[in-house]
């Protein structure tokens, strides 16, 4: 099912012609065999073809190409391998893609002041992994780290696990290049603290392409812990785990990452994986402890202690390292999985208070059933970041309209339990509908002002994070899913 | 009495003081304000802010008054805001380990309203500094190191900006990417782009258990070397600062390192110190009544214990009660670098080897009196070639043009940002880099 742009939109001469010469006739795709590869990302239920590919390989020539764009007051957004599960990278409009996969080497590792520079191409694992030796890591950790890009990170602020106990990507971006919307290379922050003015990189950072294009960027890089504990908690029940979840941080325990994995996801993986996990389980908690090794005992024996309290069947620790990698291989893949059970799924991505976890679950899956579909969850328990996912059928219209109207109906009850729309896939163009459910006209306007400073013809990722129109009217759209109108791919 | 000033004060009734007490004692780095306006809703300071921008009259936010001489001074007429009365801790989930909080109240009623409940805030300020001024000048000292800054702590905020309109950004939740990330921006904007009413923090546990270990060295600068090893040994250690001699000049300076944690982490690493480091005893001390054998002559015994638990902030404010006591032209330096550059940073200040200073591995602050207009433009330079970033604050008879070193082209938006938010140029104008 696709509501792709069946046409192909040529772009304007001059603007074809710019392209070109900025990075090279074979650099420049436009025909639509080669662009439909680049017509959705990881929110595949909307697609849209680009007017033109762009393939760059420096910031000069990110800015010849943005420049390029500015000149014919054209659209554009910033791609690196299309992860997002937003549409954050969706190119409306026939918007030019700037592809910035070539980018991706690592310019510095400073292991002594713990940084390291790095083009917005590199893959979030490999810096890491060109860490090795040196006892440092990059601590945002998606999911798709193995595919994603640091600078599709920065766009989106993203998440992970253990963002838990170390923060968001936020939390570990120094310094920004970037090129702004009218072509211009300006820098925010860097290596030394106490930069002088706002912080303009923490702004910068999750504004999801719309102030321009991270070109550079300073990841501060986090010491290995001495010592790690992955314990595995099986639990009767979702409710059981979600209780215990706030037995948990109710304590003052904050450990390294808490996930909590449902019966769906236990059975996908474990026909695929064979884990050993239990088939029976309502729910599992993978609880990760790190820090001193002197410390990690005790903090356990806590963490096993309020997992007893809350009724779980067993708990145990994973033996060696390679049982705990795969452990983590299990959890990260966890929405590959889904594939084994269902071909389409929609993720969702609210954030609740932690002790309305329990609450929520129980919602998400009473709406599962009010709209028989099965719903399944794989989430960051530890921060209330929620990842429903809506199992479907895409062509079945009914199933797809029922998927639509139960993802409406779990993103009121976020709200209503004071959380917040994403915690980090973006708002892109999936969530934009619901905006005016957390912030009012005012709010909106503010973050409107703060946009057009940086992007005064809105050109960069136009229709994205923020509502460009007044609330009331997009509060009386339909859902863009289906206002775009849901299209079979056959027939 | 100007007509904008009876205007205002028959419109905002008693919320309104305009008696020269009044005036005095809000008086900002010597300068009184026409008048002084304590809101006590949202809805009312808006409204005072919208008064001001309309009449064109400057509005300085004034907290708890400690780092107002962090700016420049404010302009010769005007409205002093002060956030007392929005002073209000709103909601505490100890379950969710969030606050949310009024601007106006102080870090030290809000550490003890929620210390009930086994959390706190781990940054520097003094206690009697007001929250939203904690965001306005981005509040970090020695426990950055442990526990990360105010970017890392702040879910969400309510600011009124110059327009006067209340506008939110964030949450109240511990991960968020719902709109722009406007909250980091109004933090360290110093006031210049709104008066900040709420915030909400992420909070953390009590630790079980905490100590510190404070050496003695006869020339702070032989502690560097020391200073910096303990840092790459990635010990989880929440402060690590070398203090030289606040008040009396003869006594030694300070190794100081706190953690907090598990007793066996704390042996553990207290283990370390002594291994790595056997010119030093490196015996714990913990928080409690015996602190003042060990720091005399850095101030009270009690100042002290409250100093180390939990404002950490003492040598800064020492620093700046030197400042408002200085008889000589002087100022305050604060300064960032990347850990490597460290030595080479201080090097710069190898003139200043007895001033007071409270030093990381980072940077830190160092007082500098007597200064000159040249050796503050040197400073500047040479810290400019090194690429260390810096603040002159407190300033007191030196002429310092460029207090945040040169211009840099980034600026050019932040003065953007100011304009869209405070179109009329109301707040703190002319008090920072924008």
């Amino acid at each position: 099912m696709s509501s792709s742009t069946l046409t192909e939109n040529a772009l304007p001469p001059a603007l074809l012609s710019a392209l070109q010469k900025a990075v090279g006739a074979a650099n420049v795709l436009t025909s639509r065999n080669e662009t439909t590869v680049y017509d959705c990302d990881g929110m595949t239920l909307h697609k849209s073809l680009p007017g033109a590919v762009v393939f760059v390989s420096s910031t000069a020539e990110i800015s010849a190409v943005v420049k390029a764009c500015n000149a014919s007051n054209y659209p554009f957004i910033a791609r690196g391998t299309g992860t997002g599960l937003s549409g954050g990278t969706l190119a409306l409009n026939s918007a030019v893609v700037i592809e910035l996969a070539r980018m991706n080497r690592i310019l510095e590792i400073n292991v002594s002041d713990r940084y390291a520079i790095v083009e917005p191409g590199v893959i979030n694992v490999n810096l890491t992994k060109a860490c090795t030796g040196h006892a440092l890591h990059f601590a945002p950790d998606p999911s798709s780290q193995g595919a994603c890009t640091i600078g599709g990170n920065v766009a989106e602020n993203s998440g992970g696990p253990h963002t838990l106990k170390y923060g968001v990507t936020i939390n570990h971006i120094i310094g920004v290049e970037a090129v702004l919307p009218s072509g211009e290379i300006v820098t925010f922050g860097g290596p030394a603290p106490l930069s002088p003015g706002y912080d303009l990189t923490g702004l910068f950072i999750g504004s999801e392409g719309t102030f321009g294009i991270a070109s550079k960027i300073w990841c501060r890089l986090t010491p290995n812990p001495e010592a790690v504990k992955t314990l595995l908690a099986v639990f009767p029940t979702v409710d059981a785990a979600s209780h215990a979840v706030t037995g948990i941080i109710g304590a003052g325990i904050v450990p390294a990452a808490l996930e909590l994995i449902d019966k769906h996801i236990i059975r996908a993986l474990e026909s695929w994986l064979h884990l050993g996990f239990p088939l029976d389980a309502g729910a599992v908690l993978l609880i990760e402890l790190d820090g001193l090794r002197d410390g990690l005992d005790s903090l356990a024996e806590r963490v096993m202690s309020v997992c007893n309290e809350h009724g779980c069947i067993s708990v145990r620790a994973a033996k060696d390292s390679a049982e705990r990698l795969l452990l983590w291989k299990a959890r990260k893949q966890a929405f590959g999985a889904v594939g084994r059970i269902c071909p389409s799924f929609y993720i969702q991505d609210g954030v609740i208070p932690r002790t309305k976890l329990p609450a929520m679950l129980a919602k998400i899956d009473a709406l599962g059933q009010k709209y028989s579909l099965i719903v399944c969850n794989v989430f960051h328990a530890g921060d209330g970041n929620l990842h429903p996912i809506i199992l479907f059928d895409e062509r079945d219209p009914k199933q797809v309209e029922n998927a639509l109207a139960c993802n409406t109906e779990v993103m009121h009850t976020v709200v209503e339990m004071g959380g917040a729309l994403s915690g980090e896939h973006g708002i892109g163009l999936e969530k934009l509908e619901f905006m005016t459910m957390v912030y009012n006209e005012d709010d909106l306007e503010g973050m409107r002002r703060v946009r057009d400073v940086f992007d005064p013809k809105r050109i960069s990722n136009p229709g994205k994070a923020i509502p460009s129109r007044r609330c009331w009217e997009v509060a009386g759209h339909q859902p863009p899913s289906l206002a775009f109108g849901v299209k079979k791919m056959h027939g | 009495m100007s007509d904008w000033i009876n205007t205002f004060s028959s419109q905002f009734g008693d919320a309104v003081c305009s008696d020269d007490a009044s005036l005095s004692a809000q008086s900002v780095q010597g300068k009184v304000p026409a008048c002084v306006a304590s809101p006590d809703s949202e809805e009312q300071a808006a409204a005072m802010i919208r008064f001001a921008a309309s009449h064109k009259i400057a509005v300085v936010p004034c907290g708890g008054g400690t780092s107002q001489g962090r700016c420049t001074p404010p302009p010769k007429s005007f409205l002093a805001l002060s956030t007392k009365r929005l002073n209000k801790l709103i909601h505490h989930e100890p379950g969710d380990m969030v606050a949310t909080v009024q601007g106006g109240m102080t870090l030290k009623e809000f550490q003890d309203a929620i210390r009930a409940r086994g959390q706190w805030l781990p940054i520097d300020a003094q206690e009697q500094a007001t929250l939203g001024g904690m965001v306005a000048k981005n509040a970090n000292g020695p426990r950055a190191l442990g526990y990360g800054t105010l970017r890392d702590m702040i879910l969400g905020m309510t600011v009124i900006n110059g327009d006067g309109v209340i506008r939110k950004c964030g949450g109240k939740v511990v991960k968020n990417v719902t709109g722009y990330a406007l909250d980091k921006m109004y933090i360290g904007s110093f006031g210049t782009l709104g008066l900040i009413t709420e915030i909400t923090f992420k909070l953390r546990p009590l630790s079980i258990d905490g100590r510190y270990w404070s050496e003695e060295v006869a020339v702070w600068r032989d502690a560097l070397t020391t200073m910096s090893a303990i840092g790459a040994k990635n010990l989880p250690i929440e402060m690590l600062q070398i203090i030289h001699p606040l008040r009396n000049e003869k006594c030694s300076s300070k190794l100081f390192i706190s953690a907090a944690g598990t007793e066996s982490e704390l042996n553990r690493i207290e283990y370390e110190l002594k291994q790595s480091y056997p010119q030093f005893q490196f015996n714990g001390q913990f928080f409690d009544a015996d602190l003042s054998a060990n720091l005399s002559g850095y101030g009270t015994q009690s100042e002290w214990v409250y100093a180390m638990s939990v404002d950490s902030a003492k040598p800064e404010a020492v620093l700046l009660s030197r400042a408002r006591q200085r008889e000589t032209p002087g100022a305050t330096l604060r300064f960032g670098c990347v850990s490597s550059k460290l030595v080479a940073t201080l090097s710069v200040l190898n003139a200043w080897e007895n001033a007071p200073l409270s030093i990381g591995l980072n940077g830190g602050i160092i007082d500098l009196s007597p200064l000159t207009d040249s050796e503050a433009a040197r400073i500047s330079s040479e810290f400019e070639k090194l690429g260390v970033n810096f603040a002159f604050e407190n300033v007191v008879g030196v002429n310092i043009p460029n207090r945040w070193g040169s211009p840099r082209p980034e600026w050019a938006i932040m003065k953007q940002l100011k304009a869209a938010l405070d179109p009329q140029g109301i707040m703190n104008p002319g008090r920072f880099v924008v």
